[in-house]
């Protein structure tokens, strides 16, 4: 019962949090890859953010990238919920 | 009874109150391992080159003519062939990859968070429900531009926050809006 409960939980956790994260690939290794950035927002709005350094400094259009990705990740969710909402109201969604 | 308050009254603060932490790491995140060994490196490659021929068989059959029904017949017999195969060599490429650790999409958020336990924090900002906020910023010169983008992050989080009000608002309108009609 417990194990049911716990993956509930994980799937309720992964529905309502954000995890956004830029990958390049780091050149001279075939199986090396580095994390440019990286953030999680949960459900309430607090976020962790990971940001490399070097990326930061010298890759600006990927920092600009990732603000991006935010953006568009917290207007799907946006976008998930209105359309949980309007199923709980009872409207369609589809007319 | 007393333990279900303490956890009730922690996700009020909890929903009122919005933090937001930008981190970094000199060292960087590497996903993957460092150095292969010859026989994980020849794995890696029969792996990868099964792949590719996969999806080159796969758009052959994909570009059989079949202008009759005998044509047809043969493209839709080869496709479904190349598409079995190509299921199955990424399948083993996936598990070649697992074994030798090397990355894995599957597994990137949780060897991303164990990775951030060696990150040091740029900025930090607490803003509660009345406004009240507490700031922590870094006095390192080269963290400069981290914390113009702490900026960024503080307001997506907001935005966020702020999308959580509107859906509870929605659905309580929805809901009295349903018992006045």
């Amino acid at each position: 019962m417990s194990k049911i409960l716990n993956t509930l939980a994980d799937f309720l956790e992964d529905m309502t949090t954000i995890e956004v994260a830029v990958i390049t690939p780091d050149l001279g290794s075939e199986t090396k890859n580095q994390v440019a950035s990286y953030s999680r927002i949960e459900f309430e709005g607090d976020s962790i953010n990971y940001i490399d350094e070097k990326v930061i400094n010298q890759e600006k259009l990927l920092t600009s990238l990732h603000t991006q990705l935010i953006d568009t990740a917290v207007r799907s969710r946006k976008s998930m919920f209105n359309m949980a909402i309007m199923a709980i109201n009872g409207k369609s969604i589809i007319h | 009874m007393g333990k279900l308050v303490d956890v009730v009254k922690d996700a009020i603060q909890d929903l009122a109150t919005l933090e937001v932490a930008t981190l970094t790491n000199s060292a960087g995140v590497s996903l993957g391992v460092e150095e292969l060994s010859v026989d994980q490196k020849k794995a890696k490659k029969e792996a990868d080159s099964k792949v590719v021929k996969a999806i080159d068989n796969l758009v052959i059959a994909v570009s059989l003519p079949e202008s009759t029904v005998a044509e047809k017949e043969t493209k839709e017999t080869k496709v479904a062939e190349a598409r079995k195969v190509y299921k199955e060599v990424t399948r083993i490429k996936r598990d070649v990859y697992d074994a030798i650790g090397a990355y894995n999409p599957g597994k990137i958020f949780p060897k991303i968070k164990e990775s951030l336990n060696d990150a040091s924090v740029v900025a930090y900002s607490r803003f509660e429900l009345d406004g009240d906020s507490i700031n922590f910023i870094s006095n390192n010169e080269s963290h400069k531009n981290l914390i113009m983008q702490h900026k960024e992050f503080v307001s997506a989080s907001k935005e966020s926050r702020k999308e959580l009000f509107d859906t509870v608002i929605s659905s309580f309108k929805g809901l009295i809006w349903d018992k006045g009609e």
